[in-house]
């Protein structure tokens, strides 16, 4: 026994380097999970305050720019009005309040921090529960699909961000309305991967790729980019497509969370017809 | 002693912030992101005992972690760091041995040895970083370039920054 601590007491720095190695594993593998432990929410409040200080700051040299995306998304928002449109038919159908429920609403946010740069990449913003923020919500930018909520704290949020090696959003091209899975291969933050896309679909370069609202979490039709090139993957029955992303993940400032309203009505039928089957 | 405490605490808020801020934002297409904080588990001094600088990597690398969101990841790094530390300034003990008033700077002990000491920490730091984020991924070529192309730009920004203060430091208070 007086052996052992003795050795243990010569080699204690390297087993100090072992448990505090074991600690920084123990982390990775839990911060990994879906949700993070309770401590982590109080340091995501410190963080955030932090970096709020410091956007708050940025934000000012980029104000022209944020003005003409606000302007132009404005533009494309009027002209989706109903007073824009030229009715030639007779009879004209607008759909009232009544008949049009609300599906989906939006929150604004200013992002705090976000990163391009590693292989899984995390956004913070600046809304949190208290704004009616919840894990799994889908974000999107005026100029396409950001990320996904991760966890939440009081009044930020961190986010999964597209370029995040685990993230993966279903998409459409619109021409065709071939559909596939976008995926990030940790390269560069303008290039995001399609996938699944087969080789009957007819491709051009410049085709268009929207989300496609099959999945849960993102509306229909929000941009994610166009596509770059594409390539047949011999052997095998997909195309190889890079896509180049609308949004730029280096430039955001102010994003959507998307709130779908009746997301827990469609999980409990999706619950029910599987627990049928 | 207490006043180089704090001397030390502020080395340390700076270089996370200028790690935080600036450099996690510099990147030219993924293909390098400098890490610079680990300079400051190099520059303690000599007499540190190893478990302590073990203790301070650690947290040091946890500190950056919460504000890249990538916890446990640069603890990870940072800890290694720590550990080799002792063994490298074993390795490279001058002949007659380290002076009382030495410190682990390019002021103190001369160009050649800051070099080789701040290379193989840094590399070491930017492989265990590199590696642990690629875990699952196979694009072995890539990580490796990366890695080699990281080290060079931070020890370039090392370099400077203590060629920056370092050197007029000393010669004004000595």
């Amino acid at each position: 026994m007086r052996n052992l601590f003795s050795f243990i007491y010569h080699y204690r720095a390297f087993f100090l380097f072992l448990v505090l190695e074991v600690i920084c594993v123990a982390l990775m593998v839990k911060n990994n999970g879906y949700q993070r432990a309770a401590f982590l929410n109080i340091s995501d409040e410190v963080v955030g305050r932090s970096f709020a200080v410091y956007s708050e700051v940025t934000g000012y040299l980029r104000l022209g720019e944020h003005n003409k995306e606000l302007a132009m998304e404005n533009a494309q928002l009027r002209s989706n009005q109903a007073t824009s449109f030229y009715y030639d038919s007779a009879s004209v159908h607008i759909k009232k309040d009544t008949t049009g429920r609300q599906f989906y609403s939006y929150i604004p946010a200013e992002v705090l921090q976000t990163s391009t740069n590693r292989i899984n990449n995390y956004i913070i913003i600046n809304k949190g529960r208290d704004q009616g923020i919840a894990p799994r919500m889908a974000v999107i930018s005026p100029t396409g699909i950001v990320g996904i909520v991760k966890s939440v704290s009081d009044h930020f949020s961190s986010l999964y961000s597209l370029l995040h090696s685990q993230v993966t959003v279903s998409a459409r091209v619109r021409r065709d309305g071939s559909r596939g899975t976008i995926k990030w291969d940790g390269e560069s933050p303008y290039l995001i991967n399609l996938e699944e896309i087969t080789r009957q679909e007819q491709l051009h370069t410049g085709d268009t790729i929207f989300t496609s609202g099959v999945s849960r979490i993102f509306p229909d039709d929000i941009p994610i980019g166009t596509i770059e090139h594409f390539s047949l993957k011999e052997p095998g029955n997909f195309y190889d497509i890079r896509v180049r992303l609308t949004a730029d993940f280096k430039k955001l400032d102010y994003v959507y969370v998307v709130n779908n309203l009746m997301s827990g009505e469609l999980d409990s039928l999706i619950n029910k017809t599987e627990n049928v089957q | 002693m207490f006043s180089s405490l704090i001397g030390y605490i502020i080395r340390f808020v700076l270089l996370a912030f200028a790690q935080v801020m600036i450099l996690n934002n510099v990147h030219l297409h993924g293909l390098f992101n400098p890490y610079i904080y680990p300079l400051f588990i190099l520059l303690l001094p000599f007499e540190t005992p190893p478990w302590l600088v073990l203790i301070i990597g650690f947290l040091c690398g946890l500190v950056i972690d919460l504000y890249s969101s990538s916890l446990g990841l640069h603890a990870a790094a940072t800890t290694v760091v720590a550990f080799l530390r002792p063994y490298m300034i074993n390795l490279l003990r001058p002949a007659a041995g380290y002076q009382p008033e030495d410190k682990p700077t390019i002021s103190s002990m001369g160009f050649l040895w800051f070099i080789v000491y701040a290379s193989v920490l840094i590399f070491m730091h930017h492989l265990v970083f590199f590696m642990i984020e690629t875990l699952s991924f196979n694009q072995f070529l890539f990580v490796i370039s990366k890695i080699a192309v990281s080290t060079l730009v931070s020890m370039a920004i090392i370099i400077t920054l203590q060629y920056l203060f370092y050197k007029r430091k000393r010669t004004t208070l000595s």
